[in-house]
């Protein structure tokens, strides 16, 4: 066996595993997809993938189900929270990440130290205060906590994110430039964010999803049904008293999940699309 | 170098900028989404009409509930229906699923901020009453006359006043799967005793190996066999209303022994397997198919299950009773309760509401079984003209009623009194403590229960 | 000399931190503060009645409350279960789909799927459809002899089931390490290969420290996440059963918010933060052997 052929063999085995390893991963969308079409019976009662019959009557009626709204509103609504939310993040993290991870100041173990520690609380345990301080600060049943979260950089999550990153970049690099006679944000926006483009996208996908995903916090923050965004419009019609139309919540649910995958699928080139650092370090 | 560092201030400020900005984007989508809503539009056409009762004044109330699909679609009906008629008064409704929905409330109680008009978890009302969240509905204008004042006294929580409103009539139910009693010959829809149970549970395994007497599931059938047994016992709730603990330690092994012996003679069906169903009766397939010859659960829940199976037909078995008892000892309770906020700015405006809700045969007809049996006598027969109501949840009713159902209302239905019952109930169906263990263990959880409530 | 340089642009950290520095003093610290003075208290937000009780939360919480050793138990395997695994695998596929193969977005979307449900009520309800009795796993497993498993109505089942789950979920690790291998300079690996090192060697010599600030913050993250789970135990098995998955997150929410003994829920999440305080300052402790930072060539 030649040489080529046997690092085709290789190729050729390895997207064997990679593909029956993604089996596991793509069923569950498969599945919910077909179940739209079932019948409670059908859901609960076979194991059965496809359905036995196909209608677009389960997707109809999700979409207008809760109570004279659409999921055109919910859709609507989602967006409007999730995406000024993730820009705000990115930039306010970003910025914040840059001060901890380029800079040396009095106090900066202290500030660090105090930043992970309020990643260490548990959510539910701060959520009561902190309502009470939306409340006085009247942004509450909007999405306007979620702005002054992300503007305000309470997401440490993704401040000590980009810091990892920043420093695992070589300094000699902002080092240079500073020489140069860059500043310190030139350096930023010159240096360091083209470096940093695949953390960059990937912090922003992950607040667009958790954000789009999120349902306690948002259940306590927003109150008025026509400001819900999708993930809470899913739940709206569950309730153990009354018969659940579950294909329709599976056609929403596919629905709802539909432009994440889309999202995730066009962005997935930019994670791995930076600008390869050069051998500066050695 | 300067012009760098004012490019860094600057976009702070840009940063800070946008915080308002934020607030500014909040409050624009506020004006934008509301048009969508089927209630707020009531509220920009009827601005001309002159107010009925307030001068002129116009009067927000917010309106929690949560529900199932039909239960959303009926409500806003009738809260549509109420703003046509009181063009002073909009309603904003807050409905949802279940899921969250009292750690919502807990949010907004702590803040002040709760809704005008809350839809309460049975269990719930005589803890939101104790602690001050609920508006005295004797002091408004709400009109109880149409309710029976026997079943009433479920709203009173121990008090002289009424506190909440029952918004259902149910209890205790168990759902019978009549095609398969009859075939292996178990007469569960007479009257009965709990320990007929394991002759007919044997019955069922040689009729059909793959059949239960019981579903069991742990979150319904804790409350239907520990507290009916219980008040049977004693002719008690297990924590009555002055926080004391009614039923002995030995008496609880011996409720426990009970439950022991139905898992261990197999009467129901393994724990390990219903378990991940839950409440959720109608996801298991074995339920589906039509495998056990009855269910333990709430006439509220009777559509559901009956719903999940549609080729079985279904009956109302008995409930069963000790021999030796100090009374019949089922629970009659309402599926839910609602009540006014204690700190609302518009008591009277929402006992208004209420009376409109509970009282005006349009909405009685709009809401049908929405909320099961609707608890006043007036709104049955409406319902029955109608031919909405159904019989089997009907008869359940019925059935609940005649075995002296009163209330557990109180101490013993709040979740932690609920939650440590629950626990001690899984740890014999699954065998993991003996019954005397359990009794020991749930003795001292309600002693500290007891402990950390009454001051 | 370095420092002297550095000390002159180093005023202007505050105006990079001011938006947290703001939103901290706003946000954060009021919360953080009050939910320990809570944790003294006996507070019912329902209520709100508060007193001080001193340490009497914390005294019943270790003496008394037979359900906090379960948690605790439970939260501490989950975590032993889910981090070491979804790290190990996060990593390795991620190296997998590093490469520029034909089809590779579709693979990368297809292995990140998992963790676009989060808490989805659809695939809860899959995950019990799967793994009921007659579930598929149950057939499959069958084929091979094996008898019936429960794996979610069995207390010895239920946990390693949802932890499988968690792992499942790996992708945000994975889409991490994607983006931390392209960091990594292609100049090392041209130096190792022009000096004969093995792959295996290259990885272990250049990738695995190249990219050790995002293993350490993964590492880190993953465990905090995993200690304060409550998601995945409250939309599938709501703790049970015989609460062998009622881990402290789940508990501390039904104890404060079902309960109303926010005091109770407060020192049960201080006993988190200070697991997860632990568990952090060692792995700050051992990070100077094994995590290199770009900042400290």
């Amino acid at each position: 066996m030649s040489r080529k052929a046997k690092k085709t063999t290789k190729e050729i085995i390895m997207y064997i595993v990679l593909i029956i390893i993604g089996l596991f991963m793509i069923y569950p969308l498969i599945w919910m997809f077909f179940s739209s079409f079932k019948t409670n019976e059908e859901i609960f009662g076979s194991v059965a993938l496809l359905p036995q019959m196909f209608s677009l009557e389960p997707f109809i009626h999700g979409w207008t189900s809760a109570g004279g709204l659409t999921y055109a509103t919910f859709f609507r609504n989602s967006f409007v929270m999730v995406v000024p939310t993730t820009i705000f993040t990115v930039l306010s993290s970003t910025l914040v990440a840059y001060g901890f991870a380029r800079f040396h100041f009095r106090g900066k173990k202290l500030a660090f130290a105090i930043l992970l520690s309020t990643l260490m609380l548990p959510n539910a345990i701060v959520i009561i205060p902190r309502y009470t301080i939306f409340n006085s600060l009247g942004v509450l049943d909007g999405y306007g906590a979620f702005y002054l979260m992300s503007i305000l950089a309470c997401y440490p999550f993704f401040v000590y994110m980009l810091v990892q990153f920043m420093r695992g970049i070589p300094t000699d690099l902002d080092e240079s430039a500073y020489i140069d006679g860059c500043g310190t944000f030139k350096t930023l926006t010159l240096i360091l964010l083209p470096i940093l483009k695949p953390a960059l996208f990937s912090a922003g996908l992950f607040q667009f999803l958790w954000t789009y995903n999120d349902y306690f916090n948002s259940l306590i923050f927003i109150h008025s049904v026509s400001r819900f965004t999708a993930t809470m419009a899913l739940r709206l019609s569950l309730d153990a008293e009354s018969v659940v139309n579950w294909g329709s919540v599976m056609a929403m649910s596919f629905l709802v999940v539909l432009p994440l995958v889309i999202l995730f699928f066009v962005c997935q080139k930019y994670f791995v699309d930076g600008i390869a650092t050069t051998g500066l370090k050695g | 170098m300067r012009k760098k560092n004012l490019l860094a201030l600057g976009l702070a400020a840009v940063l800070l900028g946008g915080l308002f900005a934020g607030c500014g984007n909040g409050a624009a989508t506020e004006t934008t989404t509301t048009n969508d809503t089927t209630t707020e539009e009531a509220d920009s056409t009827d601005q001309e009409e002159p107010a009925d009762t307030t001068n002129g004044e116009q009067i927000n109330l917010r309106f929690s509930w949560w529900g199932g699909e039909s239960r959303h679609e009926a409500t806003l009906a009738v809260i549509e229906a109420f703003e046509a008629e009181h063009p002073n008064i909009t309603i904003t409704p807050e409905f949802s699923s279940i899921d969250g929905y009292a750690a919502r409330l807990t949010t907004q109680f702590a803040s002040r901020t709760a809704p005008d008009i809350i839809q309460v978890e049975t269990g719930l009302g005589s803890e939101y009453q104790r602690q001050g969240v609920l508006k005295n509905l004797s002091e408004t204008d709400f009109d109880f006359s149409n309710f029976d004042e026997s079943f009433l006294e479920i709203a009173k929580f121990g008090t002289d006043s009424y506190w909440a409103i029952p918004t259902g009539m149910g209890g205790s139910a168990l759902i019978v799967n009549q095609d398969l009693a009859d075939a292996a010959g178990v007469p569960i829809t007479e009257p009965h005793e709990w320990e007929d149970w394991f002759e007919w549970g044997r019955l069922v395994r040689e009729y059909d190996p793959e059949a239960y007497l019981l579903s069991a599931s742990t979150p319904l059938a804790y409350a239907f066999i520990i507290r009916a047994m219980a008040r049977q016992m004693t002719g008690e709730a297990i924590v009555d209303r002055d926080f004391n603990l009614t039923l002995t330690e030995a008496q609880f092994e011996e409720i426990f022994d009970f439950i022991r012996r139905l898992y261990e003679e197999e009467v129901a069906a393994p724990a390990s397997y219903l378990a991940p169903f839950g409440e959720q009766l109608q996801q298991d397939p074995n339920w589906v198919a039509g495998r056990y010859v009855a269910a333990m659960g709430y006439s509220s829940s009777i559509e559901v299950f009956t719903a999940a199976a549609p080729d079985v037909t279904f009956a109302n078995g008995r409930l069963p009773l000790l021999p030796d008892r100090a009374n019949d000892g089922w629970v009659t309770e309402p599926p839910q309760f609602i009540g006014i906020y204690y700190y609302s700015e518009h008591p009277e405006e929402a006992a208004k509401f209420l009376n409109f809700f509970f009282n005006n045969a349009e909405s009685v007809r709009t809401l049908g079984l929405v909320r099961s049996i609707p608890p006043t006598a007036f709104a049955q027969e409406i319902i029955e003209g109608e031919g909405l109501l159904d019989p089997l949840m009907m008869e359940s009713v019925e059935i609940s009623l005649s075995y002296n159902g009163f209330s557990d209302g109180g101490p013993t239905t709040s979740a932690e009194v609920r939650a440590i019952l629950e626990s001690a109930f899984e740890d014999i169906a699954f065998g993991t403590l003996t019954p005397a263990d359990a009794a020991a263990r749930t003795v001292q959880q309600i002693e500290d229960f007891i402990a950390a409530n009454s001051n | 000399m370095k420092k002297r340089k550095y000390s002159k642009r180093d005023n202007k950290a505050f105006l990079y931190l001011s938006p947290w520095i703001i939103g901290m003093l706003l946000l954060q610290i009021f919360p953080f503060l009050t939910s320990f003075y809570y944790s003294l208290t006996d507070y019912n937000p329902v209520s709100r009645d508060i007193n001080f009780i001193g340490l009497q939360n914390y005294i019943q919480l270790f003496t008394r409350d037979v359900e906090f050793f379960q948690s605790l138990r439970a939260t501490i395997l989950y975590t032993v279960y889910t981090v070491p695994a979804k790290i190990i695998m996060s990593l390795l596929i991620a190296i997998l789909l590093n490469k520029g193969r034909k089809g590779i977005g579709i693979l990368r979307t297809i292995y990140y799927l998992p963790s676009l449900f989060g808490g989805s009520v659809a695939v809860a309800i899959l995950w019990r459809v799967i793994f009921m009795d007659q579930g598929l796993v149950n057939s499959v497993i069958s084929m091979f002899g094996i008898g019936t498993i429960s794996f979610f109505g069995d207390p010895r089942f239920a946990l390693p089931t949802l932890s499988s789950l968690e792992v499942w979920q790996f992708g945000s690790s994975m889409v991490m390490y994607l983006a931390a291998l392209k960091q990594v300079p292609q100049s090392l690996y041209e130096a190792a290969d022009i000096d004969g090192a093995s792959k295996i060697a290259q990885f272990f010599k250049i990738t695995i420290p190249q990219i050790s600030p995002i293993i350490f913050f993964t590492i880190i993250m993953q465990t905090i996440v995993a200690l304060q789970n409550f998601t995945s135990a409250f939309i599938i098995t709501n703790g049970g059963p015989v609460r062998s998955t009622y881990m402290l997150g789940l508990k501390l929410f039904n104890d404060g918010f079902n309960f109303f003994r926010m005091g109770y829920a407060s020192a049960t999440s201080w006993v988190i933060f200070i697991l997860v305080l632990g568990f952090t300052l060692i792995m700050f402790g051992t990070s100077r052997f094994w995590v290199h930072y770009g900042d400290k060539a």
